[in-house]
């Protein structure tokens, strides 16, 4: 249903065939790369930071400073890298941009490589996403046959390639260095980061200065060309320039018990009940909200307490969540939390790379004790020792996986999350078992250590 | 580390060095630039448990162990990843730090077997260690353990336990970053992640061995020292490897008489801190049940077992005989690797007990040209041109400093055996950063056109001989025309011999190896002693060997093995091996090392000088040797007396050795 909401990205969204470049061009297509090719590298920067756009992929990262970061007399050749590898479960917003607008990002990635003198464009697409793949492939296939890719495009005496590389199935390759490390064709696993080692954008993929952003992040540059930063920044929240802001829209996902579950094109700032009550149409079979997760399974979830906050980054932060990728997933009374959270608990420990320890063992056994809590083994000191578990994973894995494995149970560094809001849940199920099934638990036959 | 943290004086030593102040734990350290947070603590006294982290490695971050507080970082940080920055304050004592620590060493016990009391790890093991050391007293952890087969073999020398693994990636990381092979890979991911030998055909690194020194657990364990021994049963003696000319330190280490283990010992200059898997694994022929450690005489016939003094009576008596006849009729063959000591003993009696120059220690005729670079340079050469052998087949330890220069360096490294092709001309002709590593074995022309080509052009030609001690050989006038020290048996230095050894030497310069062996063959040379671990096995013409050895009237014998020569000897005497006996081996570049004794000689045998000692003293010569410390003393007396230049002094310092012989 189209929303009352403005719509920069989704503009298009519903017309027939826009995924084919006649029909693209029809409606303002390219336009935004014919004005970009005649604006200099700065002053594309200075319309993104006009905006204010933030990465969409999770972090909420200023776009210009990652931009601006740029080695400005480098002997060595730039790269843009698209992180399409979307894998934050709950979160289909990126699939449907590339399925529905690949048009949308091919034109984006013209114009931010531009804007960073980039020659050549990588778009790392996640293994499983073989229609958006082939989507974008045909994109890039018309671009070229009209001139809007190769050598010395529309004769500005620019050139640029852009390649679509498949992932191989891991949640991970998400990961901004892991994705670079795969991309280069090594092992997935994170690189170093400051202050170990320079960020990307002047050590990225192969040594060389990378910027890379989110698919959602790199196609929104083409309404701000388009519109200008400063219209774009019209709508949202916080004021543009003075601390944190949430300007312009988002592509959220919405998933779960809600009457008209996909994805939907926001305003910052629109309130989670406006989402979930009126875009969404309300609660699946008019039940009772029990919680949300705001920003995909990383987040810490949320209780119907705080259905008025604001969609935006720094509200949501004051929750003690997150806006994260924009996937707002929904939950209605019926739900086990501590059976969900067995089931996250599992992607997490199947996705964990196995680099660091805490990551590699901490999710494993986390695991282990949800698995035994949920046949019935349950013991009273394992909802502490969860907790525990978690604070000794949060910030102290190798990247983000491990922190996104222990927040939605802790929260941060064993704040509110999960357990913190549903406690008697896990309590219940530790005293009577699952089904009301107790098992005596026998604990292994082992010695101190 | 802990003698440049006592230097306060290095700032106005080294003024080219970027020095960054910083404070951990409150006390002050300065340290260049780019050094990482966990050196500088150690170099500050702290102490940080740590697992994957190792100074020769890069950094990967991956155990986590090393957590530290860093002022003004808002996540606690790993030490070993961080690199120092002025004016940063680091905390590795806090209560919140070591519970961050004991929390990962919590995490890393969970899926670790209780196997310590079987493991051969045990003793010695960080794991165990830290454990003891940071670790919680108890588990909490109730559950299943990770299972895994364990003990699969991964190569002939590396067993792979899965369940002991902790993921640090020192082993790959050593195949990756140090021996180049890539032979051990991560497989799988997050709690299934097991490392495994890259390619199906197993774990076949010629240095596969460091991986086992470098695991710190007992995930890999090597398959010749399996459930031998532990590590607090047995002694550990400094010991210089007698398997290649590189010379590497090693540890020898031994329980009840019997080698058990070899170990890498660090010495920067040669080896690191690594062992080739020739160095480490084949060391065990010392313990062979096939040594002959009787003395035997040929009677009727039939080597017989007799006494020593029967032995060398038999020997000292014959070689006397046909020497007063003619000395020329008797000839000596040593192995390059004995000893130096043994070396200078078995030359002086052939040249002062029997008065001949017949003696020889090599199995070509290439000349001696002294290595022009140091072992520690190739590691920095711009480019690396092998001709005539693989290095990592003839002189294993020293590729890793050729893959040093390849990995660190972005060396071009190329092995050509046409030395006129132009791709080593080329290289030659790039001069000074060019390193040529020829093997002594290529023919003559092929090393004189190379050493035309580095003269002209300023690269370095290193002409690498083979054997532990062959360039000792050479300085202790193992040769038919040199006296030690290289002196020339025809020029006016001989006289401080004849004073120092009482008595005249011969002036004509002798048979060579060849020469030697056609004499046998043809009759005029009637003994021949060969000395050391069967010296003729690489000698190019077998036939020739063979003849010779078949037709000479005397051989004697001097060896662990009765193979080869030994068949065919009149008298064997045996000698020990060189962890049963004190002396140095004198490397490929000339340092001058010294190995220490592990163990007493194995049954009646003897180390090789002691027995040319004897001999000596049979044929009326003043032997007055206890040790060979004396023999060393003796040597450098030698090497003084001798106008210019001097060999080196018998230490485990640096020796150049100058002047070729021809």
């Amino acid at each position: 249903m189209p929303s009352e909401q403005p719509q920069y990205l989704y503009k298009y969204r519903q017309v027939p065939g826009i995924d084919d470049i006649d029909v693209y061009l029809k409606h303002e297509g390219y336009n935004a790369v014919r004005k970009a090719l005649t604006m200099d590298q700065e002053a594309i920067i200075n319309e993104v930071k006009l905006s204010g756009l933030r990465g969409r992929g999770g972090a909420g990262f200023p776009t210009f400073i990652k931009w601006n970061g740029i080695p400005k007399n480098w002997d060595k050749p730039h790269y843009l890298v698209i992180n399409a590898d979307e894998g934050e479960p709950g979160t289909a917003k990126d699939r449907d941009l590339m399925n529905a607008l690949p048009h949308l990002l091919v034109e984006g990635c013209i114009i931010s490589s531009w804007a960073i003198r980039a020659k050549a464009c990588y778009i790392y697409i996640r293994g499983e996403y073989v229609q958006p793949a082939r989507q974008i492939q045909k994109a890039i296939d018309q671009a070229y046959a009209k001139g809007f890719l190769g050598k010395n495009i529309l004769g500005s005496g620019f050139d640029l390639d852009i390649y679509v590389h498949m992932g191989a199935g891991s949640y991970e390759c998400g990961e901004e260095s892991a994705l670079m490390s795969s991309l280069m064709g090594e092992r997935g696993m994170p690189r170093h980061k400051p202050p170990s080692a320079p960020l990307p954008v002047i050590s990225g993929v192969w040594d060389s200065p990378t910027i890379i952003n989110n698919v959602e992040t790199i196609a929104t540059v083409v309404p701000i060309i388009n519109m200008s930063g400063a219209e774009y920044a019209k709508v949202g929240t916080g004021t543009p320039g003075a601390g944190p802001a949430s300007r312009g829209t988002k592509l959220i996902t919405v998933s779960g018990h809600v009457k008209k579950p996909g994805n939907y094109e926001i305003v910052l700032g629109t309130p989670v009940r406006e989402i979930i009550y009126e875009i969404c149409g309300g609660i699946k079979n008019d039940k009772k909200l029990k919680f949300f997760i705001p920003g995909g399974s990383s987040t810490p979830l949320l209780t119907p307490d705080f259905l008025d906050t604001p969609y935006d980054y720094e509200a949501l932060g004051k929750t003690g969540s997150l806006l994260g990728s924009g996937a707002l997933i929904v939950y209605d009374e019926t739900v086990s939390v501590p059976k969900l959270m067995t089931r996250l608990m599992h992607f997490y420990a199947h996705e964990s790379c196995g680099k660091c320890t805490p990551c590699r063992e901490g999710t494993n056994w986390l695991v282990k004790i949800h698995d035994r809590i949920m046949a019935g083994g349950g013991r009273p000191e394992d909802i502490d020792l969860l907790l525990d578990i978690s604070n000794n994973i949060f910030g102290r894995s190798f990247c983000a996986l491990g922190d996104a494995a222990a927040m939605p149970l802790a929260g941060f560094f064993a704040g509110k999350g999960a357990i913190y809001y549903f406690r008697e849940e896990y309590e219940e199920l530790i005293r009577n078992g699952a089904g009301g099934k107790k098992r005596a638990f026998a604990p292994l036959q082992m010695a101190g250590v | 580390m802990a003698d440049t943290a006592t230097a306060p004086a290095a700032p106005e030593q080294a003024p080219a060095v970027e020095l960054v102040s910083l404070s951990i734990d409150g006390k002050k350290v300065s340290v260049p630039k780019g050094t990482l947070v966990i050196t500088a603590a150690f170099e500050a006294g702290a102490d940080i448990p740590y697992f994957c982290h190792h100074p020769r490695l890069k950094p990967a971050g991956a155990c986590r162990m090393c957590l530290v507080k860093i002022e003004k970082m808002n996540k606690i940080q790993t030490a070993c990843t961080v690199p120092v920055a002025e004016g940063m304050v680091v905390d590795t004592i806090s209560p919140e730090v070591k519970q961050a620590q004991s929390g990962i060493l919590e995490f890393l016990l969970i899926n670790h077997p209780l196997d310590c009391p079987v493991c051969d790890r045990g003793g010695e093991c960080p794991l165990q260690n830290m454990t003891f050391q940071y670790g919680p007293g108890v588990t909490r952890f109730v559950d299943e353990k990770r299972h895994f087969p364990k003990a699969v073999p991964i190569s002939e020398y590396v067993v792979l336990d899965r369940e002991r693994c902790i993921q640090c990636a020192r082993c790959t990381r050593f195949t990756e970053e140090i021996s180049g092979d890539g032979e051990l890979a991560i497989e799988s991911r997050g709690n299934t992640a097991v490392i495994s030998p890259f390619t199906p055909e197993g774990f076949k690194s010629k240095f596969s061995g460091n991986t086992i020194e470098l695991c710190p657990v007992g995930a890999l364990t090597s398959r010749t020292y399996r459930f031998a021994a532990r590590p607090w049963e047995f002694q550990s003696q400094d010991s210089i490897c007698s398997m290649c000319g590189v010379g590497c330190s090693i540890a020898v280490q031994t329980r009840n008489g019997e080698l058990m283990r070899v170990n890498a010992r660090l010495n920067e200059e040669v080896n690191e801190e690594w062992t080739c898997d020739r160095g480490k694994f084949e060391q065990y022929w010392v313990n062979s049940t096939d040594r002959i450690n009787e003395p035997h005489l040929r009677m009727a016939s039939q080597l017989r077992r007799v006494t020593w003094g029967q032995a060398l009576d038999a020997a000292a008596k014959t070689l006397k005989d046909f020497a007063a006849v003619n000395p020329n009729s008797v000839a000596g063959i040593a192995s390059p690797r004995c000893s130096n000591e043994d070396l200078y003993l078995f030359q002086r009696l052939f040249r002062n007990g029997l008065g001949t120059n017949n003696l020889d220690h090599r199995t070509n005729t290439a000349p001696y040209i002294p290595m022009q670079t140091s072992i520690a340079e190739v590691g920095t050469a711009k480019t690396i041109v092998a001709v005539g052998a693989e290095i990592d087949d003839v002189l294993p330890v020293l590729w890793l400093r050729v893959y040093k220069a390849i990995s660190k360096g972005n060396a071009n490294y190329f092995r050509n055996d046409d030395v006129k092709s132009t791709e080593v001309t080329d290289a030659i002709a790039l001069g000074a950063g060019t390193v040529v590593l020829a093997w002594h074995n290529i023919p003559l022309e092929d090393i004189e056109a190379l050493r035309a080509a580095c003269a002209a052009s300023g690269a370095k030609l290193n002409l690498l001989l083979p054997d532990a001690n062959s360039v000792g050989a050479i300085n202790m006038g193992v040769l038919p025309d040199r006296l030690p020290a290289l002196a020339s048996v025809s020029n006016g230095v001989r006289p401080v011999y004849e004073t120092l050894w009482g008595g005249p030497l011969p002036a004509e310069p002798g048979l060579d190896t060849r020469g030697i062996l056609e004499g046998c063959a043809n009759g005029t040379i009637k003994a021949l002693y060969l000395m050391g671990p069967d010296p003729l096995k690489n000698f190019a013409d077998q036939d020739l060997v063979k003849r010779a050895l078949d037709k000479v009237p005397f051989l004697i014998v001097q060896d662990l093995f009765n193979n080869g020569a030994g068949r065919l000897a009149d008298v064997f005497l045996p000698s020990c091996s060189f962890i049963e006996k004190e002396g140095t081996f004198t490397n490929i570049e000339g340092r001058i090392q010294k190995f220490k004794k592990a163990i007493e000689p194995r049954g009646q045998s003897k180390p090789d000088w002691q027995i040319a000692a004897d001999l000596l003293v049979r044929l009326g010569k003043n032997v007055p040797y206890i040790s060979p410390r004396d023999i060393a003393r003796e040597i450098a007396q030698v090497a003084a007396a001798k106008p210019a230049p001097p060999v080196g002094s018998p230490e485990p310092a640096p020796a150049t050795i100058i002047e070729k012989a021809s």
